[in-house]
């Protein structure tokens, strides 16, 4: 089925608030008397919005906002300074050298159900993230409040941001998981 | 951290959101103050973790669920935002709705449950049924509806009612509402749908503390419900028979609730007389009562 082109939250809510211009207002209007799928949002809005500000609210748990790993970059690699709470948390990961090569240097791996990320040092006070296992789906990085990288319909196996500097980074994938991080 | 706190304390004297308040950490933080990002969790977190209870009517261990299912994907939520006359809470809304349904989707697919996504209100959801009681304020629950028979149940009283008294049929029993009806009453009336919404949202106003209270009544009923599951494992009997006997005077009492407006919050909508109003209502009740003896064979006593 043909999704309605106006059946969006953003356009909804102008309606609602009556904040479209009269022209659009009145365009909406009409197509509101044929499409069931945006009256439908609409009403289900305004006894949402009855019930929100008239019942009585709980207090939500208290959620750890700490939920954060933390890494330290040195000159001889990544640290792990303090790790995210739970199972799938970030855990050394060495590569073993081949014959007559040296030692990698230290990476962390976090395995979460359906992806593996990796972080690594790169030197010059930057790092590298590795994210395998994501191929056909989406990604996004945010540095802080500011959305730095953003793929879709991958199709590599894995995928490599490189070059990046320390901050407080949120990797979410496939709109699901959400993994916070900082790299001081 | 002062703002945080700052945040924090206003949450605790006032449940509800600024949207002056809001909009603008929701911009600093669009902007790079990440300072914000708490203060909005903050401001926004009583309204996340109670919308499934409050409009779907869940347990606590859902909302809890919901809220860190939201907030794990709360930046990306916060980055669709468009700033604009709209209120921020009327966007979030729809969004905290979309979100829901695809929380459920997304639990229905992992633990191969199915459940019926289109149950909209504590009033509507009995056991993930619709009852005809619940919708029209009968005192008999005469037979469990899925959405389908309700829609068509709906259709055929309403096909045996004039317009007018259609227009009372959907007014007086407001749970009835669906997407068509608005239409139809917008036409009938001659208004705007925006403005059929807000008639429908004042006359719903008018019944807060019914609602308040089929709410509460609701709460009681689902943890009753918990206790009996737990006490059927335990095959505790008699702490069983007990509660079931709870249960029951809860639910008469929730059923006795009935979420019809008054009659002078309809005269209002509908500038009509309450003479009018009531006359009205009573044809419209006389053509329900005899369609449903007629089709359903039962007497019926409504409210």
């Amino acid at each position: 089925m043909k999704k309605c082109h106006y059946h969006d939250p953003v356009y909804i809510s102008f309606y609602y608030d009556g904040a479209l211009d009269e022209e659009a207002e009145k365009k909406f209007s009409e197509h509101l008397l044929t499409c069931k799928e945006c009256m439908g949002s609409l009403l289900n809005l305004e006894k949402d919005i009855f019930f929100m500000n008239t019942m009585k609210f709980e207090e939500p748990p208290e959620r750890d906002m700490s939920r954060k790993a933390v890494f330290r970059l040195a000159a001889d690699g990544i640290k792990l300074l303090k790790n995210w709470p739970g199972k799938s948390n970030f855990a050394p990961f060495v590569m073993l050298p081949a014959k007559g090569d040296e030692q990698k240097s230290a990476q962390y791996r976090m395995e979460k159900n359906n992806f593996i990320m990796d972080i690594k040092s790169e030197g010059d006070d930057l790092f590298t993230i590795e994210l395998s296992g994501v191929s056909g789906g989406k990604v996004s990085l945010y540095k802080g409040s500011r959305l730095i990288e953003a793929r879709s319909n991958i199709k590599e196996a894995s995928v490599i941001l490189y070059n990046l500097e320390k901050g407080s980074y949120s990797l979410v994938v496939e709109n699901q998981d959400s993994i916070e991080f900082v790299v001081e | 951290m002062l703002l945080y706190f700052l945040v924090k304390a206003e949450c605790f004297m006032k449940s509800r959101i600024s949207d002056e308040k809001i909009k603008d950490f929701v911009s600093r933080y669009v902007k790079g103050d990440d300072r914000c990002y708490s203060a909005i969790v903050n401001m926004l977190s009583q309204y996340i973790y109670n919308y499934p209870r409050v409009v779907f009517g869940t347990d606590l261990d859902t909302c809890s669920d919901f809220y860190e299912y939201v907030l794990s994907r709360f930046k990306n939520i916060l980055n669709g935002y468009r700033e604009s006359d709209a209120k921020f809470t009327t966007w979030f809304t729809i969004v905290l709705r979309n979100r829901y349904l695809n929380y459920i989707r997304a639990k229905n697919a992992k633990y191969k449950v199915e459940q019926k996504l289109d149950i909209v209100s504590f009033d509507c959801s009995n056991n993930n049924s619709q009852n005809l009681y619940n919708i029209i304020g009968d005192n008999k629950e005469y037979m469990k509806l899925n959405n389908e028979e309700y829609e068509s149940f709906i259709d055929n009283i309403i096909k045996n009612l004039k317009d007018k008294q259609r227009i009372f049929f959907h007014l007086y029993f407001i749970e009835t509402f669906r997407p068509e009806d608005v239409g139809f009453i917008s036409i009938y009336l001659g208004r705007t749908v925006r403005e059929s919404l807000t008639g429908i949202g004042e006359i719903r106003k008018s019944m807060t503390e019914k609602y308040r209270l089929k709410n509460k009544l609701f709460q009681r009923l689902n943890d009753l419900f918990y206790e009996i599951i737990k006490k059927q494992k335990e095959k505790n009997h008699q702490a069983l028979e007990k509660l079931k006997k709870k249960r029951n005077i809860v639910l008469d009492e929730y059923k006795r609730v009935k979420l019809n407006p008054s009659y002078s919050s309809l005269s209002q909508f509908l500038g009509l007389p309450i003479g009018t109003v009531s006359t009205g209502i009573m044809r419209m009740k006389e053509g329900v009562r005899q369609f449903i003896k007629e089709h359903y064979h039962e007497k019926m006593s409504l409210s």
